[in-house]
């Protein structure tokens, strides 16, 4: 009998297998094919606004249920004085827990009293009067009074917390003069300072929370620290002596997962009411599943900084000019998000109320080629390095830079690192590189303690950015303001600095959408992009 | 006996300990420094060298090794670096069970499809039964786990909606709600497995059963299903074994592509994000339970040898 010659079937299958998942594959990571009719659908830029998408009107409040929240990363330590108070490191666990003396109302655009009863500003700005509602208390029972505050304002200081420096160099003194009022006198005229109390310092964290040499997180807001099991989640309970009343939700449960497809896809499926996200091409995908939210907008959230230390090729404005002119964001967004998100290389682009007539440089790869010229005559050899992280969307736009700053006649290496620390250790510890992508972050609320820490001289976020008198002066000249035209008349010329300077490479606002499903309502918006759920309810499904 | 366990024991022990110092090496030569992790980008030098000393950062290699192997001997795995300080062993103790339970539960799936595959395939070898099943394991080898979980995903969870995508639910949060959580990732697991144990399982039972005794079975009229059951299956199953202890050990710590996927909070997730951070005492501590596992696991094959082949049994007395 002859045998049967079949070697060539187990390779074929082994193939065909492949082929057939690699297709099956390409349509998205997340699975559902964001092409198919009916389903996703691109948003439109007028969709990345500030603000809450989604109509809110849900009836009457329903009490009970668990508000299952995908976290945008894991935030082991709930304390505000050690970690920096954002939508996406914890800031809503912390909300939740601690409330906050004042919020901002992202709808009204303007700060208004939380667990304060308000907040008066006297001599010309430069004196404030806090004062606290009768009879609030912290989850241990002990009274939330000015004294209590006064502790908790310090302790935020003593531990060099992330506006910790802002309020030492700005807060001249805290004065309790009874158990309701707090006295703050400033150094000088600050007409924004109640955005301070929006944040970090506005969490008023309980004595007890200290006992015993390990933090546990005691607040006064409407919620307590349950569980935290790392890796996993974070549950937070209802607190039924909460100074407005019990909240509708039973619990809060804030789940962590690496892949963010991940947690799109338990989003879509139910398995989360709510979710963190800041890639655009995600956010692009929850916009066109219908997703109600809260969108914050983060101008300079993608940008590259240029080191103008002595000896470093930035330190020639003309090499920084030559810089800028020849990146195009569009470009950037294409290659690392498909397009999505915004490619702005304004401060503050159109969404922003802080946005003028005053225009950016714009993108001129002849003007570049010309100023790098001028650089290479006086001994400039034209080589740059650029540091940036090795995952998908930072490699693609570390190869688009490279690529468009080659065709203006830079020549440029990678330097691409695996670990956030080690990107921080380059940039902000070492000042070891030429340009590196990085994160200004100036936040549409309060942009002030930002803009001071990461441009003005005296900052302590600089990393190696230029830095001058003249943008010293009008940051310094932002802080006085009275009025948010008076502000935007300042930023506007902070624009045109920001064109002389070249501080740093602008790609765009980072979007950060907190999506929830249509059947959640009563959150409310605040800055840095947190949210506060004590008046949150979940209606019935059907 | 008594000696040959001691001499057991003493393997063990020198391969840990080889296992220790390679992985405090390597840990501390990756870049990433724990007290940038803690400081954030804001800080000053004086904060950050402060911070260093206080986390033990600038002593030598061998004083940081000494000290650990010191505290790990009495039993205390010491507390991560990074905030908020947690206790290694509590966080060991809290994603082993997730990575044992998944690497376990897809094994188990493994074996309950591989082992009558493998029969079929082997009593009719070279059929066309065989062939399918032959030319369908070697597709599915070909096949890296990311994309099987993906696919996987894809259609249970995104396509037909039976499963979660993400979300782990913990056994003493209740039976079913655990297993239909674990599913999907048992299932991924033990794509991969149940082709190679099939293929493993295949050749040796193709060989045992052109034994002499398994003829003479045969030729007494013995039914096939008895035959293969009875007296081929446990002299096939050397390969088989040895391969199921290594995959236990394997899949415990290796499974950071599976749990990533599903975002689990088990071993690989663990050891990925501490690695990131620079947390060496976590990393350190999760790599010496994983390599106890595994030295322990394949002990224990070794000596389930002696009970599947009395021959090694005698040879051992």
């Amino acid at each position: 009998m002859k045998p049967r010659n079949t070697t060539w079937l187990r390779p074929a299958a082994g193939l065909l297998v492949v082929a057939a998942l690699t297709a099956a594959c390409t349509s998205s990571p997340g699975g559902k094919n964001t092409a198919a009719p009916g389903q996703t659908t691109k948003p439109s830029p007028s969709t990345y606004q500030v603000g809450m998408i989604g109509d809110d009107s849900g009836g009457e409040p329903v009490k009970g249920g668990t508000l299952t929240f995908g976290a945008y990363a894991e935030a082991a330590v709930l304390d505000p004085a050690q970690t920096i108070v954002a939508g996406s490191t914890g800031g809503l666990e912390m909300a939740a827990i601690y409330d906050v003396l004042m919020r901002w109302d992202s709808t009204a655009g303007e700060v208004k009293p939380q667990l304060a009863k308000g907040l008066e500003a006297g001599d010309g700005y430069k004196k404030w009067t806090l004062t606290l509602r009768d009879g609030v208390t912290f989850s241990d029972g002990t009274p939330l009074n000015a004294k209590a505050v006064k502790w908790s304002l310090d302790r935020y200081v003593e531990k060099g917390a992330d506006e910790a420096r802002l309020w030492k160099d700005n807060v001249a003194s805290v004065e309790t003069p009874d158990d309701s009022t707090v006295v703050f006198t400033l150094a000088k005229k600050w007409p924004t300072f109640a955005y301070m109390l929006t944040t970090g310092p506005g969490m008023i964290v309980a004595k007890s929370s200290d006992d015993g040499g390990t933090f546990t997180p005691v607040g006064a807001g409407a919620f307590t620290f349950g569980t935290y099991a790392p890796h996993e989640e974070t549950v937070l309970n209802a607190r039924a002596d909460y100074w407005d009343g019990r909240p509708n939700l039973d619990k809060i449960r804030v789940i962590y997962m690496t892949d963010p497809n991940a947690l799109l896809d338990t989003l879509r499926s139910g398995g989360a009411q709510a979710a963190f996200f800041r890639d655009p091409a995600l956010i692009d995908k929850a916009l066109g599943d219908g997703f109600h939210g809260y969108m914050n907008l983060v101008a300079l959230g993608n940008v590259g900084v240029i080191n103008a230390s002595e000896g470093r090729p930035g330190a020639d404005p003309r090499v920084r000019q030559a810089l800028f002119h020849a990146i195009k964001p569009e470009v950037i967004y294409q290659r690392s998000y498909n397009g999505a998100g915004v490619a702005s290389n304004e401060v503050f682009p159109d969404f922003s109320r802080w946005h003028t007539d005053n225009a950016s440089l714009a993108y001129d790869p002849d003007k570049a080629r010309e100023l790098l010229k001028q650089a290479k005559a006086d001994g400039f050899d034209g080589k740059i390095t650029y540091l940036g992280r090795q995952d998908p969307s930072a490699r693609a736009t570390a190869l688009a830079i490279k690529s468009m700053l080659e065709s203006v006649g830079f020549q440029v290496e990678l330097d691409l690192v695996r670990a956030v620390a080690d990107q921080i250790t380059k940039v902000a510890v070492n000042k070891d590189y030429d340009v590196a992508g990085w994160g200004i972050s100036w936040r549409e609320a309060g942009p002030y303690g930002r803009m001071f820490a990461t441009l003005h001289s005296k900052g302590n976020l600089s990393v190696g950015m230029h830095t001058g008198p003249e943008m010293d002066a009008l940051i310094d000249e932002f802080q006085v303001a009275e009025t948010e035209d008076e502000q935007r008349a300042i930023m506007g010329r902070i624009q045109k600095q920001w064109n002389t300077d070249v501080p740093a490479l602008v790609y765009g606002p980072t979007p950060e959408f907190l999506a929830w499903q249509k059947n959640v309502h009563g959150v409310e918006g605040s800055v840095n992009s947190m949210i506060l759920l004590d008046d949150a309810w979940i209606a019935p499904a059907g | 006996m008594a000696r040959g366990v001691l001499k057991r024991l003493a393997e063990i022990a020198v391969v840990l300990f080889v296992v220790s110092v390679g992985t405090f090496a390597l840990v501390d030569l990756t870049p990433g420094d724990p007290a940038i992790t803690v400081l954030g980008e804001g800080h000053t030098p004086a904060e950050y060298a402060a911070l260093r000393e206080e986390m033990g950062l600038n002593d030598p290699f061998l004083v940081r090794y000494g000290s650990w192997l010191g505290s790990a001997l009495q039993g205390d795995l010491g507390a991560s670096l990074i905030p908020p300080n947690s206790d290694v062993a509590e966080r060991i103790a809290a994603a082993l069970p997730v990575s044992a339970e998944v690497a376990v539960l897809g094994l188990v799936m493994a074996l309950v499809v591989s082992v009558p595959l493998a029969m079929w395939s082997a009593y009719h070898a070279d059929g066309r039964v065989d062939r399918i099943i032959s030319a369908g394991t070697f597709g599915v080898l070909s096949v890296p786990s990311f994309l099987a979980g993906l696919l996987i995903i894809m259609v249970f969870s995104n396509q037909l909606g039976w499963f979660p995508r993400a979300e782990w639910v913990r056994l003493g949060e209740g039976l079913g709600g655990n297993l239909y959580h674990a599913f999907l990732p048992a299932l991924t697991i033990a794509l991969a497995e149940t082709a190679m144990f099939t293929r493993i399982l295949r050749g040796d039972l193709i060989t045992t059963l052109q034994e002499d005794f398994i003829l003479a079975a045969k030729a007494k009229g013995m039914p096939a299903a008895r035959v293969l059951f009875s007296d081929a299956l446990r002299p096939s199953s050397f390969s088989l074994i040895t391969l199921l202890g290594i995959s236990l050990g394997r899949l415990i710590g290796s499974t950071v592509i599976v749990e990533y996927l599903f975002a689990l909070p088990g071993m690989g997730t663990l050891i990925i994000g501490s690695a990131d951070k620079g947390d060496f005492p976590m990393v350190q501590g999760a790599v010496l339970v994983i390599a106890l596992i595994y030295v322990l696991a394949n002990a224990l094959i070794d000596l389930s040898y002696g009970y599947l082949d009395p021959r090694i049994r005698r040879a051992h007395v």
